[in-house]
């Protein structure tokens, strides 16, 4: 157990916990081939677990617009229940927002990886390489981050453990 | 022989399309998902909104854009009977709200009720003691309270580990969930039952009545790609 560690989470690792919340408790069957790492509640269960690990859940403001965006692109109908269950996730494992302004930004970073991806490299950092984790799917995020001395993992990786 | 042009066809098959694909079978849709809901007792009533999350009345089920379209459909004659079951519908949900509010407040000022947490915190908190990483929910006693509350009226049966209670929750919802059983709860597990057959009714209504203009419009009862409305 990691009692003072913080977990920093990308778009990825959230959008499929809002897929299976939508899938398993809202009955929204069509979007399970949305979801691309927890199709099994063994899965589900191995992210919920790994997450809980952490005493401080954060995302950025960057993150959140990237899940704006991709509800806004994929659902025509029923996005008030999508966004209904973002807000319930986040509100529900106590998520913080970790602000990092464009300006303050290493504009060549910014200019290789995006605003998001740079975004959660300098969130990290500034949280302390010792103490946050970063979760995504992006392995090119991924490998900066290590890149950067930062510990960074894929979510296959936390949902394919054989135990939490 | 003569070719017989039908001029009885009414051409309004654009709008009926609009009737089914943006007002019907969302709604139908939703009805199934209340359903599914509301046979597990899982209202998501929430105390903040004093209503619940994911059954809602019946324009809510329908996008926003398109409530134009909602409130052409219940204009039409033919379709006016719904105006009455829309109502019926909202209505039973108005009343599952209320009674969510009233158990809710009812529990938070039941010194009973809060003393059971307090001994299923102890117990918590000395179970605790042995599970690294167990956090203490001491510090957060009042919010407890309102979250054993809204989880009962909810029919929580466990949280997802990584939702900040669920060590708690899952530790004492075996036997705070037998709370359920007293007679207080009664009334919101009628209103639910009502709104639930309510909302089957409907369903099944909105069901033959699309069958009915499917047939009668020539329109499938969702959209195929490809395969135009004849216009």
């Amino acid at each position: 157990m990691a009692e003072s560690k913080i977990l920093l989470l990308d778009t990825g690792p959230l959008r499929e916990l809002v897929l299976y919340s939508a899938v398993e408790n809202l009955g929204f069957a069509s979007l399970k081939k949305e979801m691309q790492f927890l199709q099994t509640k063994n899965r589900y269960e191995n992210l919920a677990g790994f997450i809980s690990n952490f005493r401080q859940r954060k995302t950025t403001p960057h993150v959140v617009s990237e899940m704006s965006s991709w509800i806004l692109r994929t659902f025509e109908s029923g996005r008030a229940n999508i966004w209904r269950l973002v807000f319930e996730e986040f509100t529900r494992m106590h998520m913080d927002e970790q602000t990092i302004e464009l300006v303050r930004m290493p504009c060549e970073s910014v200019i290789k990886l995006g605003a998001t991806d740079t975004g959660l490299l300098e969130a990290a950092s500034e949280l302390g390489a010792w103490s946050t984790t970063v979760l995504s799917i992006d392995h090119a995020l991924i490998a900066e981050c290590r890149g950067a001395g930062l510990h960074a993992l894929h979510l296959r990786d936390v949902v394919e453990a054989d135990a939490v | 022989m003569e070719t017989r042009v039908d001029n009885e066809r009414p051409r309004q098959e654009r709008r009926v399309a609009a009737w089914i694909y943006v007002v019907i079978n969302p709604i139908i849709d939703s009805l199934e998902r209340e359903l599914g809901l509301l046979e597990n007792g899982k209202l998501s009533w929430r105390s903040n909104t004093s209503r619940c999350e994911y059954v809602r009345t019946i324009q809510e089920y329908v996008d926003s854009r398109q409530w134009p379209n909602y409130k052409d459909f219940l204009h039409e004659k033919e379709n006016e009977v719904f105006l009455e079951a829309f109502g019926m519908h909202d209505a039973e949900l108005e009343k599952v709200n209320a009674e969510a509010e009233r158990l809710y407040k009812l529990l938070l000022s039941w010194d009973e009720f809060s003393r059971g947490i307090s001994v299923s915190l102890d117990r918590y908190e000395q179970h605790r003691a042995t599970q690294p990483g167990w956090p203490s929910f001491y510090s957060v006693r009042k919010e407890l309270d309102q979250v054993v509350a809204e989880n009962l009226i909810n029919n929580v049966q466990s949280l997802p580990r990584h939702y900040v209670y669920s060590f708690f929750w899952n530790f004492v919802a075996s036997e705070q969930l037998g709370i359920r059983r007293h007679s207080e709860f009664r009334p919101l597990l009628e209103t639910q039952a009502e709104l639930r057959a309510v909302s089957s009714k409907l369903k099944a209504g909105l069901e033959d009545h699309r069958l009915s203009l499917s047939r009668k419009y020539d329109i499938p009862a969702a959209p195929v790609p490809g395969l135009q409305v004849d216009y």
